[in-house]
């Protein structure tokens, strides 16, 4: 029976590995014991060692990369929510911005109206400009509801607007100070200067107008005020108009002529007061 | 197009140029945009129709503006017989023609204006009215005048359908 079992191979085998078993493990137990590994396991850890951090490496760097991807996915979620949120606070903050502008000037519409109580001021908005370029009209919201009336005059803080042309129920038209067809008499304040001021149609784009009739001994300087005379039956004496910008000698070749900007900014024009004189 | 609708676009070009096209403007010169769709209308319905349509738009300006009565309508009239002339006898009914008319109609306008208001006095400036105010101002109408006369085209087949 054992000679039948020794002829199969397998047998063979097994039995041979297992007596290398045997051996191995009796010399392991025979050798003094030692700080380092016997010489068998220290031979297979040399040749798997390297495999084994080569994989921890790869596996090391994809786990990483996850992350990193992960985290990049959480921070960009963050980040689109935090610009949002900068979004809404800008413009949160642009609006707090308008009504602070239109804080202050209404307030100073108002400090206006109380220094002007005697004239009957009545505060309106510019709604609409000229519908052609060669006039230079202003529309405002109130009319003779309101107790507007023709040739009241129209102010703004920084100074004269120009008069109320034609009321209507509910809307003004007002000719500005630099219509074309404007031409107001007005005071050199400083020499008592008396001098024509006309707009123009080139002028009206820059808020400019012109001097003119200025006399030849005038001592008029550039930045000079330039207020109304009170003379011409609409404008009432001392409401500013503008300053004088450079002077020069005028088409006839001896009188002067100045340009001159107007104190209020035509283009930004948005509340103004009506006063009765 | 009935003229309904053609009012009610007038209406909105007078709203849009007292209202945002006088901030637009190039050297302080905004388009007519109300001149410029009387004179496209002309050139896309004819004459009859484009001087019935200044006649009615040019009363209702005078009575918007307070300017002096009738100068719109005059105004309004002769610029649509002008248009509509223009573009039965030479130029042909399409953009460019409203381009080209609207600059000629324009240069003829500016013109005559800047002679009237320096002989009236009101405007010393001659010059600069016709060297700046005038040559911005056609040349801006003419672009308004692209814009406006393909609306109303369009305008026109929808009401009537393609012919």
């Amino acid at each position: 029976m054992i000679n039948e079992l020794l002829k199969k191979k397998f047998f063979t085998v097994l039995i041979i590995v297992v007596i290398i078993v045997g051996i191995i493990a009796g010399v392991g137990k025979l050798l003094p014991e030692s700080k380092r590994a016997n010489i068998f396991s220290d031979a297979v850890g040399i040749v798997i060692s390297p495999f084994q951090g080569s994989f921890s490496w790869a596996v090391g760097n994809i786990k990483d990369s996850a992350q990193y991807f992960i985290d990049n996915k959480k921070t960009s979620q963050e980040n689109k929510r935090l610009k949002d949120k900068i979004t809404v606070l800008e413009n949160k903050l642009e609006k707090v911005d308008a009504y602070r502008e239109e804080n202050l000037r209404l307030k100073e519409i108002l400090e206006l109206s109380k220094q002007n109580a005697q004239h009957n001021p009545v505060c309106a908005e510019v709604i609409g400009r000229e519908a052609e370029n060669w006039s230079g009209i202003i529309k405002l919201n109130k009319g003779s509801l309101s107790g507007i009336e023709k040739n009241d005059i129209v102010v703004e803080t920084a100074g004269l607007v120009g008069y109320v042309s034609e009321v209507g129920t509910n809307w003004c038209a007002v000719t500005t100070v630099v219509s074309p067809d404007s031409g107001i008499s007005c005071i050199v304040p400083r020499t008592a200067e008396i001098v024509m001021l006309q707009g123009g149609l080139v002028e009206k784009s820059s808020n400019g107008f012109t001097l003119s009739y200025i006399p030849e001994n005038s001592t008029i300087t550039q930045g000079e005020a330039i207020e109304t005379s009170g003379e011409g039956g609409i404008y009432p004496k001392g409401l500013l108009v503008g300053r004088v910008e450079n002077i020069h000698i005028g088409a006839d070749g001896v009188s002067k002529e100045a340009d001159g900007k107007a104190a209020v900014d035509f283009k930004k024009l948005r509340e103004v007061l009506v006063l009765k004189y | 197009m009935t003229g309904w609708i053609f009012a009610a676009i007038t209406c909105f070009l007078y709203i849009l140029q007292t209202t945002i096209l006088c901030k637009l403007t190039v050297f302080g010169i905004m388009p007519d945009a109300v001149l410029v769709c009387v004179l496209c209308y002309s050139i896309i319905f004819g004459r009859e129709k484009g001087f019935v349509a200044a006649f009615f738009v040019g009363l209702i300006m005078d009575f918007l503006t307070g300017a002096f009565f009738g100068r719109h309508i005059i105004i309004y009239v002769l610029s649509s017989a002008l248009a509509s002339f223009l573009a039965d006898n030479t130029f042909g009914k399409n953009f460019v023609t409203a381009a080209i008319i609207t600059l000629i109609v324009s240069l003829a306008g500016g013109i005559a204006m800047s002679v009237f208001l320096y002989i009236a006095k009101i405007d010393r400036n001659i010059l600069g009215s016709l060297i700046i105010t005038t040559p911005i101002y056609s040349l801006y109408n003419m672009v308004a005048g692209v814009f406006i006369f393909i609306v109303i085209e369009n305008l026109k087949k929808f009401a009537y359908g393609r012919e």
